[in-house]
């Protein structure tokens, strides 16, 4: 067997001396790489389960039942899903940063226990900057990708939370260690501490202006500093942010046909037609309830309209287990939307002809949009033309 | 140790629960094109973005004085990481000219401002070190 080149020998004891002189830096030890992680976990559990209750409203399995008050809840906890996702962004790549000569190690592997631990660092790394990365342009409406957001975002959020689970438990005797360390005996060690406390303090300022520039997009009173946000609550057709413009639906002529009627349907029969006139004069509600989007944005707005549980009794169908709530939208994923039999008798739940006073602009889903409490803005379905009792 | 093997096998479980999801959703999820963005975002951290980080580090330390090394290359990381992650906004990717709420600011004069106050922070913390008589 030949001898390894002599320059391929001075190259690994290169790497071996950087890599003691890194792990020798307070900012690569293992109590910076422990607090960071629990920062990380905490952000990427929440950012986990706010994502996932906003896919079980969206797609609820047959035990999921979702609650319409308080109203404001989905605003929130969207709300915190993308606040937590982007304060997670300095603290991962400060993490990867400080462990990365850790990687450097030789044999990568010291038994089929540490060989596991040490593959799902692959799906942890990885899927973490994946999350992260689409997510973030996601929010900036930047889709430079094939695989549909949503799907892939679903998918590599539970190997990521897998692989951080394994990573969790195999490092945990170490940040025990290292978390339970005092480290003010000498006074070099002060040095060290500072050094750390220094790396963290910035890593966690660095965080924390992420969020700030961006969360006033939800936050009402954060408006003034959001200027790194991808949308305004201010800013739009009457004052407040569009989605899906009536163009980029396909409904900007049928939704403005002076011959619109609002149809009630069961089993495929018209149980009663409204026409616009029918619609405003039975408009008598008025709710303050915000659109949630699932991109991390909302805003507030006062709507008017009629209940649709009085459109459904108008029409003789008061009793029906749910309603689907359909477009005028021929194609497109978020053309109808269920309401539950909790979220019909619930008071607040229109179909808007007015936002602020004025008549619904026709981007915002003239001449009917779907207004309930506690929904995802993708389910407050716009150009509604169709109530289907089931 | 037997906790190491239960979470070892429950954590590989609920990866497995993803790959199952994108493998079940195949036509929206796309499985290879996911695989291959992990790959690839794990390539380029560790071959590119990890060197230039260290590369950048220790230039600062070259050049910059002790008292105020900590404090530039703070600075330096959040003013790339922040023109990274507004680097879309810049660009103006996202935004729909029928839409006047998409990406509706000036974020090249909101990045300016946000850096500026960065390097503003800086500055302050290097003065402060220096009356304290810190070190890095």
């Amino acid at each position: 067997m030949e001898s390894p080149a002599p320059e391929s020998i001075a190259a690994v004891a290169r790497a071996k001396r950087w890599r003691e002189q890194r792990l020798s830096d307070p900012r690569h030890s293992d109590r910076v790489a422990a607090i960071l992680g629990i920062a990380l976990g905490v952000s990427f559990t929440v950012c986990f389960l706010t994502g996932l209750l906003s896919h079980l409203i969206q797609h609820p399995p047959i035990w999921f039942s979702w609650t319409t008050r308080p109203a404001g809840t989905y605003r929130v906890t969207q709300g915190l899903h993308v606040a937590t996702g982007i304060a997670a962004i300095p603290l991962l790549f400060a993490k990867l940063w400080s462990v990365f000569p850790r990687l450097l190690q030789w044999p990568l592997a010291t038994g089929v226990l540490h060989a596991a631990e040490r593959l799902s660092l692959l799906p942890l790394v990885g899927g973490s900057l994946f999350m992260v990365v689409t997510g973030l342009a996601n929010v900036q409406l930047w889709y430079p990708w094939v695989f549909y957001f949503p799907a892939g975002h679903f998918a590599v959020s539970f190997v990521v939370m897998g692989a951080l689970l394994v990573h969790l438990v195999s490092k945990s005797a170490i940040s025990r260690g290292a978390l339970g360390h005092d480290g003010r005996s000498e006074p070099e060690r002060e040095v060290v501490v500072q050094g750390r406390r220094r790396f963290l303090a910035a890593v966690g300022a660095i965080s924390a202006g992420a969020v700030v520039t961006t969360v006033g997009q939800t936050v009402f009173p954060l408006r003034g500093l959001a200027l790194l946000a991808p949308r305004h609550p201010d800013i739009g057709v009457q004052n407040f942010p569009v989605n899906k413009t009536a163009r980029e639906a396909g409904v900007a002529t049928s939704a403005l046909d002076p011959s619109f009627v609002l149809t009630v349907e069961s089993d495929g029969v018209v149980l009663r037609a409204f026409t616009l006139d029918d619609l405003y004069a039975m408009a008598t509600r008025t709710a303050t309830l915000p659109i949630a989007c699932v991109e991390g944005w909302s805003a507030s707005q006062t709507w008017r309209g009629p209940r649709v549980s009085d459109i459904l009794e108008e029409a003789a169908a008061p009793g029906t287990r749910s309603v689907s709530v359909e477009s005028l939208q021929r194609g497109g994923r978020h053309r109808r939307s269920v309401l539950t039999r909790a979220q019909i008798d619930d008071a607040d739940t229109l179909l808007a002809v007015e936002v602020d006073g004025e008549p619904l602009h026709v981007d915002h889903g003239f001449p009917l949009r779907l207004i309930s409490p506690n929904r995802p803005g993708v389910m407050q379905t716009k150009w509604v033309s169709r109530l289907v009792v089931q | 140790m037997a906790v190491l093997v239960l979470a070892l096998c429950c954590g590989w479980g609920i990866i497995a629960v993803g790959v199952w999801s994108a493998v079940g959703d195949a036509r929206d999820a796309h499985p290879v094109a996911l695989v291959v963005h992990l790959v690839t975002f794990d390539l380029i951290h560790d071959l590119a973005i990890s060197p230039v980080l260290f590369l950048g580090g220790w230039m600062i330390g070259k050049v910059v004085p002790d008292v105020a090394r900590g404090p530039v290359r703070g600075a330096a990381a959040a003013t790339a990481l922040y023109t990274a992650m507004a680097f879309p906004l810049l660009r103006g990717w996202g935004r729909r000219p029928t839409n006047s709420s998409t990406l509706p600011l000036d974020y090249g004069q909101n990045l300016a401002i946000v850096v500026g106050l960065v390097w503003l922070l800086a500055a302050a913390t290097i003065v402060l070190r220096g009356r304290n008589g810190g070190s890095r």
